[in-house]
Parts: structure tokens; C-alpha cells; sequence
């Protein structure tokens, strides 16, 4: 404007004016969709990261299903999938299947073990059955877990065995007496209300036994139990697995070290 | 290169940034300055005015202060980056050889206190004192020549810091509740998460429901940045007032010394113009006030990392054996074990679940402190971790890393045909590549094989006593005769102590040691009679 550096056509003050006020407002609005910029790509890479979550059937939905009674199972055909596989999708029912089954029935009172190599499909058959994995069928009961590594929270030992339940101190010590942890308790602080923080003071069959009372202290229609023996000495073994016995109602459990149970009503099936 | 030196080259490049970004804001008011009294001069410019110098010095300052500002970036960044890598290096000299006891302090929550650390220059220390040596300058310059109402100015860095210590407080507090808000929510979702399992055993309600909320810490964030906002907007108020008062002459009657018809001097303008500005220039140190909140948390949340240290001894080769006089835990009661291990071959320790088996390993280890004696060859260890005596877990850790790492974490060089011959031996071929990934980003591994990672992961170390924790437990049959072999060919150069409950026929055992507790007292607390004895194969 001030006729120093003529480049392209000339310009008046006013347009001058307007250019020299606007770019000012331009460029800042540049800075802020540069920051801007920075945070979509970092939610991007989030939702990356997180996608396969969501792509995982709502489990929510099979847990609804509180109220019917266990009387008996009887599945032809069975088909488990992997997890990510489109139950609406018609033609690929076979794809994708990591076991299946030509026929498999189950009755109450049942007691079943299976038993077989390590990766041979246990697991994938009990998360079939719990409804935690999609598959052809599976139990529509409550079902109660127990799985290889025992999960202590971080709460007392009696928020530990009760969750949101109530149970009397009675009931309490008697379950722990059946799986053989009253010594354990006897020598906590507190005893029942000994609070196990981040680093609990139980050896892993003691984690194990826990968890275990855990799952005696409910009254499930069906167990499914994952190496519930695991880490503990041959005599214990046996005595937690006769108790588990007793106990009438139908389980399903594997291990590898199970002697003297016979599987009942397990038909063959194999991958 | 000394601390001295490596003092100087870290301060070296912050001192350069601070520089930088004071030329940025100097630059920046200077063009202010100039540009309203060239304003105002033009209007009452007689005839033969130079207008070019002046318009020269806008464009000097003007192209130095788009150069600083981008250099005080680039400079300061570099510096951020070599910062970080210092505190983390440093965080980790200090964990090194300690067991955590909180576990609240996850590496995530480590990462960004070592950012709120590493930035500190760029993010509050830059910006206030860029403001405050602005400030004051502005108002001892403006005193100096006199500029009509400039004790306006001079009222406003009054206010400006009154509101600065009032933010400041403030914003401390509210860094305090939010970092521990955060380590709570942390501390809940990984014990919700971790829960996942019994989650179906929970009577009432669906997972969702109980599931923890980070909304307390979000509506704390959206606080504090109101708590920024609204001392900026006071301080806008301010000086908007003070604009008002220079402008309609007010001043003059309240200022009388300064009043000699010094209101329509061009000079006027600049001190108007500057306090009008003042919410660009002046308002950025609110925010780094919070930046410095956070950074005092960051600080002593990594002041008061706590850590036990484990007093590494050094390496402790065994020729003739072992003697375990009366070894005890501290904080278990169980009964002295007393023994002697052979300098080769396998020893098992058996016993029922939570008889101590894992503890007496940790012990002879020299991970856990203990009563007792190790006398290795005649003479007695202290207390501490024997460098070259391994301890492999019940659960081991899987670092997420490649196989290569996760069997050689120290880097010591392990050869890939070593690496290869112990995979082959304990059965390992999915994991022969080497080069794949493995752990929370890679390939998923089962229970057993953990163990047997683990296994070849200390067998690859070669150390002189190996003490394994339960390698048995979740393996079959086929797996269980190659963790045999393995350990029958590594304890014949070495003590191979076992901890099992299981006795595969395979496993060559030179003796055993087996804590066994009375099955009569089962009911009977505290004193349960522990028989320790050691029979020769």
C-alpha cells in the first residue's frame, strides 16, 4: 500500500485494511485447529486400541435369564465360534468354529469331567456352555464360575465370600471349615474382617480354597469349575473333591489329575 | 562426564528457551508500543514526517518475534524429550533392586508424572516469567518517561498478582484432590477389572451399574480449568476499567501531578493501547499457574515412591553345598527349616498348600529377609539377594516385549541357537520365531507355557542354583516329562531346588525335604507342628 513492493494488481486502503485486520484472526484460528488436530488423532488411536472390545457380543444380555431352573441340556449339532463371529450371519455358520459336537446331553445331578490334552477345547467348551463365548447353545441357568486363577478381591474375608449377598458368621466358617481354611482363619489379625489388601496373605490352594468356598456358599443349579484342585497336595485333593461330590447338583470340571471320577452322559466330541 | 558438567548441558538448553520466549514477549509489546504511537503520530504528523523508519523497526520486531516464538518452541521441545528420557532413567535407577508395596503406582500413572515433571520449563516457568519480567519492566520504563497515567499500569500489576496468588492457591488444593481422585479411580478399575471372574456371582443389578466412575475427576478437572478462566476474566475486567479511566480523563483528577495537558501528546496512546492488550500478553501466566499445581503433585508423588530395597549380594558359587541352619520368615510362623542341599542335582520340597514352601524358596533366594543361616562352603551369607541364584515364580511374568526379550531381558547377549536348543527342549515351538511379539499386545500364552518361558528364561542365565516354584502345576502329562528332562539335564552342573506338590516318575530327585503339617491339628490355631527332615536318596 505504501507503493514500495508492487506484486500483482494494485490495492486500495480498504482492502489493504480488511486483509491486514483478518489474517490476524485467520492464522489464530489455524493454531487452534492445529491443537485441535493433536486431540482427534489421540482419541483415534484410542478408539483403535479399544475397537475389538466392542465388536464382542453384549454379554449382559445372557445373564437375564435368572429364574429357570436347571432340568436338563440337551444340545445336537453343537458349534462353538470365535468371539468375534456375527451370530446373524447365514453363511458362515461353519467359519470360524473352534469345536464342535455332534450330540451332547447333560442331566441334573450330573457330575462331568473333561478331561484331555492341554489345548484340546476345555475351556472353550465350559465358555460355551456359561454363555461367555457364541456358540450353537448354550446353558440359559445361572451358572456358577470358578476359574484357574482365583480371584481375591481386596476387601475383607468376608466381603470376599459374601460379594453382595448376606450370610451369618456361622454359615460363613462352616463353608470354610468343609474346603479346610479354618487353621488360616484362626491365625488372621482379625479374622473375618482381616481386610486382604493388594498383596494377600494366601498361598495359590489357599486362593484357590477361597474361591471355591466362594462358590459352595451359593445355591447354583450348575458349576462349572476350572481346575478347582489346582495347587493343592494329593490328600487335599481328594478330600475337596469328594466334598465338591456330595454336594448334588450338576458340575462340569477338568483337571489334569482327576483319578477317580467317571464322566457321566459325556458323549464323545472332539475339534 | 561429571554431575557438574551434565548440570550444565541440561540447564543449558531451558536457560535458551527462557531466553527465547522473554525476546517472544518482549518483541511482541515493543510492537505494541511502537505501532500505537505511530498510530496516533500519523494522525498529527506535519509534513516531511519520516514514516519509514518506524515502519522498518515494526517489520525488524515483527519478523524476530515470529522467529524467537517458533525457536523457544523447537528448543524447548528438544529439551522436553531429553528431559523425559533423564526422569524415567532416573525413576528407574531409584526402583531398581526394590519390591514396589504400593501397586497403586502404575507405570501409567508414573509416565505422566515424569511428562508434568520433564515440561516443566516450557509450561509454567517460560510463560511466568516472561509475564512477570514484562510487567515489571513495562512499569518501570513507563514510570520513567513519565507516560501520562501510568500509575494505571502500575494499579493493574497490583491486581494482576493479587489474582495470581489467589489462583495459585486455589489451583494447589484443587491438584491435590485430583491426583488422589485419580489414584482412587485407578486403584477401583483395576480391582473391578481384575474381578472380572465373579462378576456373575454379584445377586443384584447388571455390571454395569457397579462399575467405578471417573466422574469426580472429570468434574474436578472442568473446575479447575473454570477456577483459570474466571481469574482471566477479573483480570480483563480490570484493565477494561482502567482503559476507561485513561481514556475519559478521569485520571487527571485523580492523578493532579501528571496533569499538564499531557492527554493529547501521541505518547498518550501507548499506555491505553498496552493495558487494552494486557489480556493477551498478561493472561497466560493463569494457566501456567495450574501447570505448576500439577507439577508440585508430580513432584511429590515421585518424592514419596515407596520402594523396599533388596540388598543385591554378589555372585555365590556353590562347590560343596548348601547348609540351611534354622532359616525362618520373618512375619510367617512356621517352623526353622534346617538342612543340607548338595551342591548338584535336584532337591524337592513338598508339603500341603500354605505349609511355606514358596517363602522358603524366596528366602533361600535371599528375595524375602530372614532369621537363620545360609552357609554356603563353610562360611555364612549375609542377608540379601544372591545375584546368580534364580527364582522362578509360580506365576511368571511375561514381559510385552518379543521372545528375544522376554528370554534375554538384561542383554546379555544370548545366542539365537541357545535360545532355540531350550525351546526345543521344553517343548516351546510355537515360540521358535523369536522375533514375534508376545504379552498384552501379541500372541496370548497359556498357563503353561508361561512357566515354561519362565524356565528357559532362567535356565538361559545360567546360574548356579536354580530354585523352581511349582513348574508342574497346569501342565500335561507330555509337557511334564520335558520340564523333567529339562531340569534332570540342568542339575547335573547345578543345585536344582523344586517346590511341588506334584512328583512326576520322570524327575530324578537326589533328595527331599517335605514340610508336612499334622493333619490332627487342622481345627487347633496358631502352634501347628511343622517336621522338617531331610532323607538321603
Amino acid at each position: 500500500m505504501l507503493g514500495e513492493i508492487t506484486i500483482g494488481p494494485a490495492i486500495t486502503l480498504q482492502q489493504g485494511l480488511w486483509v491486514l485486520l483478518v489474517v490476524p484472526l485467520l492464522l489464530s484460528e489455524m493454531k487452534k485447529l492445529g491443537q485441535v488436530y493433536h486431540q482427534k488423532a489421540q482419541a483415534q488411536a484410542a478408539q483403535d486400541v479399544l475397537a475389538p472390545l466392542f465388536l464382542i457380543n453384549d454379554v449382559d444380555s445372557r445373564f437375564t435369564h435368572t429364574d429357570t431352573v436347571f432340568s436338563q441340556f440337551c444340545a445336537r449339532d453343537m458349534h462353538v465360534f470365535e468371539h468375534d463371529h456375527a451370530s446373524n450371519d447365514a453363511d458362515a455358520s461353519n467359519k470360524g468354529c473352534l469345536l464342535s459336537a455332534p450330540s451332547l446331553t447333560l442331566n441334573k445331578g450330573d457330575h462331568v469331567l473333561l478331561s484331555g490334552r492341554s489345548g484340546s477345547g476345555k475351556s472353550l467348551l465350559l465358555e460355551a456352555l456359561g454363555g461367555q463365548r457364541p456358540s450353537t447353545h448354550s446353558l440359559n441357568t445361572r451358572v456358577a464360575w470358578l476359574t484357574q486363577q482365583p480371584v481375591i478381591l481386596p476387601g475383607t474375608v468376608r466381603e470376599n465370600l459374601c460379594l453382595d449377598s448376606q450370610f451369618n458368621d456361622k454359615q460363613l466358617k462352616e463353608v470354610l471349615s468343609r474346603v479346610e481354611l479354618l487353621p488360616w482363619l484362626h491365625n488372621l489379625p482379625f479374622g473375618l474382617d482381616t481386610e486382604m489388601s493388594d498383596y494377600p496373605p494366601l498361598s495359590g490352594g489357599e486362593a484357590q480354597r477361597l474361591s471355591l468356598a466362594r462358590v459352595l456358599l451359593r445355591n447354583d443349579d450348575v458349576w462349572l469349575l476350572d481346575e478347582p484342585t489346582a495347587h493343592l497336595s494329593d490328600s487335599q485333593h481328594h478330600r475337596l473333591a469328594s466334598l465338591i461330590y456330595t454336594l448334588s447338583k450338576i458340575k462340569q470340571w477338568y483337571g489334569h489329575r482327576i483319578k477317580h471320577f467317571l464322566p457321566n452322559g459325556l458323549t464323545a466330541f472332539g475339534k | 562426564m561429571s554431575n557438574e558438567s551434565i548440570k550444565n548441558n541440561a540447564v543449558k538448553p531451558a536457560c535458551i528457551t527462557l531466553i527465547l520466549a522473554l525476546l517472544h514477549g518482549a518483541t511482541g509489546l515493543c510492537i505494541l508500543v511502537i505501532s500505537s504511537w505511530f498510530i496516533a503520530i500519523s494522525a498529527v504528523a506535519p509534513i516531511g514526517f519520516n514514516y519509514v523508519i518506524p515502519a522498518v523497526v515494526i517489520r525488524g520486531l515483527a519478523l524476530l518475534r515470529i522467529a524467537s516464538g517458533y525457536a523457544s518452541m523447537w528448543v524447548g521441545h528438544h529439551d522436553l524429550l531429553a528431559r523425559i528420557s533423564q526422569t524415567r532413567l532416573g525413576i528407574f535407577n531409584q526402583l531398581q533392586n526394590s519390591l514396589i508395596a504400593d501397586k497403586a503406582t502404575s507405570t501409567e500413572a508414573l509416565a505422566t508424572h515424569t511428562e508434568e515433571l520433564a515440561s516443566k520449563w516450557i509450561s509454567w516457568v517460560a510463560p511466568l516469567s516472561t509475564v512477570t519480567t514484562l510487567f515489571t519492566a513495562s512499569c518501570v520504563l513507563a514510570l520513567w518517561f513519565a507516560l501520562p497515567s501510568a500509575w494505571l499500569l502500575c494499579v493493574l500489576f497490583v491486581v494482576w498478582l493479587v489474582l495470581l496468588v489467589w489462583q495459585a492457591l486455589g489451583a494447589l488444593a484443587e491438584a491435590q484432590k485430583s491426583t488422589a481422585l485419580s489414584s482412587q479411580f485407578r486403584k477401583e478399575a483395576n480391582h473391578f477389572l481384575n474381578a472380572s471372574a465373579i462378576w456373575h456371582l454379584n445377586e443384584k443389578g447388571h455390571v454395569r451399574q457397579r462399575a467405578p466412575s471417573a466422574k469426580a475427576l472429570w468434574t474436578m478437572q472442568l473446575a479447575q480449568q473454570k477456577r483459570a478462566l474466571r481469574a482471566s476474566w477479573w483480570f480483563q475486567g480490570v484493565a477494561f476499567i482502567m482503559v476507561i479511566l485513561a481514556m475519559s480523563g478521569i485520571s487527571v483528577w485523580l492523578a493532579p501531578i501528571a496533569a499538564s495537558a499531557t492527554l493529547f501528546v501521541p505518547i498518550a496512546l501507548i499506555i491505553p493501547m498496552v493495558l487494552l492488550a494486557a489480556p493477551d500478553w498478561a493472561a497466560s501466566a493463569f494457566n501456567a499457574i495450574s501447570k505448576y499445581a500439577h507439577f508440585k503433585q508430580s513432584q511429590y508423588a515421585i518424592n514419596t515412591l515407596s520402594a523396599v530395597p533388596v540388598t543385591p549380594l554378589r555372585h555365590v558359587d556353590v562347590e560343596k553345598g548348601i547348609d540351611l541352619n534354622a532359616l525362618s520368615i520373618s512375619g510367617r510362623e512356621l517352623a526353622p527349616l534346617t538342612a543340607q542341599l548338595p551342591a548338584k542335582g535336584v532337591v524337592l520340597i513338598k508339603g500341603p498348600s500354605g505349609c511355606g514352601k514358596s517363602s522358603f524358596l524366596q528366602a533361600i533366594a535371599g528375595l524375602v529377609p530372614s532369621h537363620g543361616q545360609r552357609v554356603v562352603d563353610g562360611f555364612c551369607l549375609p542377608q540379601g539377594l544372591v545375584l546368580n541364584w534364580l527364582y522362578v515364580e509360580q506365576s511368571p511374568i511375561v514381559l510385552s516385549g518379543s521372545v528375544r526379550m522376554n528370554l534375554d531381558p538384561a542383554g546379555q547377549g544370548i545366542t539365537d541357537a541357545a535360545m532355540h536348543k531350550v525351546l526345543e527342549q521344553l517343548d516351546l515351538h510355537a515360540l521358535q520365531n523369536t522375533s514375534m511379539w508376545i504379552g498384552k499386545a501379541g500372541r496370548p500364552l497359556s498357563g503353561g507355557e508361561c512357566k515354561r518361558l519362565a524356565l528357559a528364561r532362567a535356565l538361559l542365565a545360567a546360574p548356579s542354583v536354580l530354585l523352581v516354584d511349582e513348574p508342574f502345576e497346569g501342565l500335561d502329562s507330555a509337557s511334564q516329562e520335558k520340564v523333567c528332562n529339562t531340569l534332570n539335564s540342568a542339575a547335573q552342573d547345578r543345585l536344582v531346588i523344586v517346590a511341588s506338590h506334584l512328583f512326576p516318575k520322570s524327575l530324578e530327585i537326589t533328595s527331599t525335604a517335605s514340610l508336612e503339617v499334622n493333619d490332627d491339628d487342622v481345627q487347633t490355631p496358631a502352634k501347628s507342628k511343622n517336621e522338617v527332615h531331610v532323607k538321603g536318596s
